[in-house]
């Protein structure tokens, strides 16, 4: 009964989760497309430092990135509020992510296709977004599935900065009832969420089915 | 009509095209033969302008292949391509396939393109197929769809890369019927492949390409 009680309290860390998840991916994404690009360019200087951004953000740990925007940026004088640093710390981590996967996608994608399009003169963004993009898109669905999924329970690092997402919930309430049963509303929780997701990748998949 | 002349081309250490020159008629067929590696494939790239020639130069209808040395706009309308690959868009069904160039580009209104596309496919006997994915086609179908997608620009000299590898006897008589059918609409027509007897049954003037140079 006490957990039926506090159900408002776990839906409420719940809406902190997906609010999170959902600005981080319509911010992530689109820009992950740009840096894919920047990082296949031919000039090795922008080429290079964009590799470089990408290596730190896969060679450290999210949660260090978090504290360091936190904790160490105010040192000379940027500050932002708890929510933005989150909101911040993860877009910038998972942009890398996605560019990589984009990068991976496009490169996949024949010569043979941009040839084509050179010989019957279509111009150049007219083939990207009506031929490359699409084939892209298809081809980098299941990758960008996982990144997804992964998204939703990584926002549980966001306990670091003291923002009460689900899984704190859920660690508050286990603490102060001495029982296990929260922690198994979470563990739900978080599987409902993740398999509503992942349908819904799987039907974006299925309508790219040419 | 079609006219190069001295054209080089290295990659590297390595010449690929040295010194080739030839001429082709308004509605000819020609057939480029040669051994793999011998530079058939470098040799109508640098006609289509996929890739640059060191030295020489490439027209059709006097129309230079390049302009202060980039690709010449109105040269590449000249110019169309069936590679051995086809390169069809597999995420565009086959009518726009055939449209996107010229609704894209603005030589057509959409009503117009698929009305052309539409009697492109009828003629080549495959008006049933405009709504099918490519994936859904045979190789044949394939192939008549890159015809149709290269036709409908109208160009004035159509390059085949290899059109009969991997094709039985009977499809390869197909392909020959359409190629005809093709220089009976007064485009000319350059075939690259290694088949003899294809060239035979087309009886078409063969150019034989040794390592980049004409041999006969």
């Amino acid at each position: 009964m006490e957990i039926i009680r506090l159900m408002p309290r776990f839906l409420e860390g719940l809406q902190l989760t997906i609010g999170l998840w959902a600005i981080v991916l319509v911010l992530s994404i689109p820009l992950a497309f740009p840096v894919a690009f920047i990082r296949s360019s031919k000039n090795k200087l922008v080429a290079g430092a964009t590799k470089f951004y990408i290596d730190i953000m896969r060679g450290t740990p999210l949660l260090l990135q978090m504290c360091f925007i936190f904790f160490g940026l105010p040192e000379i004088g940027i500050v932002f509020e708890r929510f933005t640093t989150a909101v911040v710390a993860f877009v910038i981590n998972y942009t890398a992510y996605f560019a990589e996967i984009f990068r991976s996608g496009l490169k996949s994608i024949d010569k043979g296709q941009w040839e084509a399009g050179q010989m019957l003169g279509i111009s150049k963004p007219v083939l990207f977004f009506k031929v490359i993009l699409p084939q892209t898109i298809r081809t980098v669905i299941p990758a960008v599935t996982n990144e997804v999924t992964t998204l939703v329970k990584d926002t549980s690092l966001v306990y670091i900065l003291g923002l009460g997402d689900l899984l704190r919930q859920g660690k508050i309430y286990a603490n102060s009832l001495s029982s296990l049963a929260p922690f198994v509303v979470v563990g739900v929780l978080y599987f409902i969420v993740i398999t509503v997701i992942s349908k819904g990748c799987e039907k974006i998949e299925k309508s790219f089915n040419y | 009509m079609l006219k190069v002349t001295n054209l080089y081309k290295s990659f590297g250490e390595q010449t690929v095209l040295n010194d080739i020159s030839f001429e082709l008629a308004s509605g000819e067929i020609m057939c480029l033969r040669g051994k793999s590696g011998a530079g058939k494939t470098t040799l109508i790239r640098c006609i289509c302008n996929l890739d640059k020639a060191d030295s020489g130069t490439i027209s059709i209808n006097d129309i230079e292949s390049l302009e202060n040395g980039k690709p010449n706009k109105a040269y590449q309308n000249t110019v169309g391509m069936v590679s051995q690959g086809l390169d069809l868009f597999p995420n565009l069904n086959v009518m726009d396939n055939i449209t996107l160039a010229p609704v894209s580009r603005k030589l057509m209104t959409k009503e117009e393109a698929e009305k052309n596309a539409q009697a492109l496919l009828d003629s080549l006997e495959i008006g049933d197929k405009a709504k099918s994915y490519p994936s859904r086609l045979s190789g044949g179908e394939k192939q008549r769809v890159a015809v149709a997608r290269a036709c409908i620009l109208s160009p004035s000299v159509l390059f085949f890369d290899e059109p009969t590898s991997a094709l039985d006897i009977k499809a390869t008589r197909e392909v020959a019927n359409l190629i005809e059918d093709i220089a009976s609409r007064g485009i000319s027509v350059v075939i690259i492949t290694h088949d003899e007897s294809f060239c035979d049954m087309l009886g078409a003037r063969q150019i034989v390409i040794e390592s980049g140079k004409i041999a006969n």
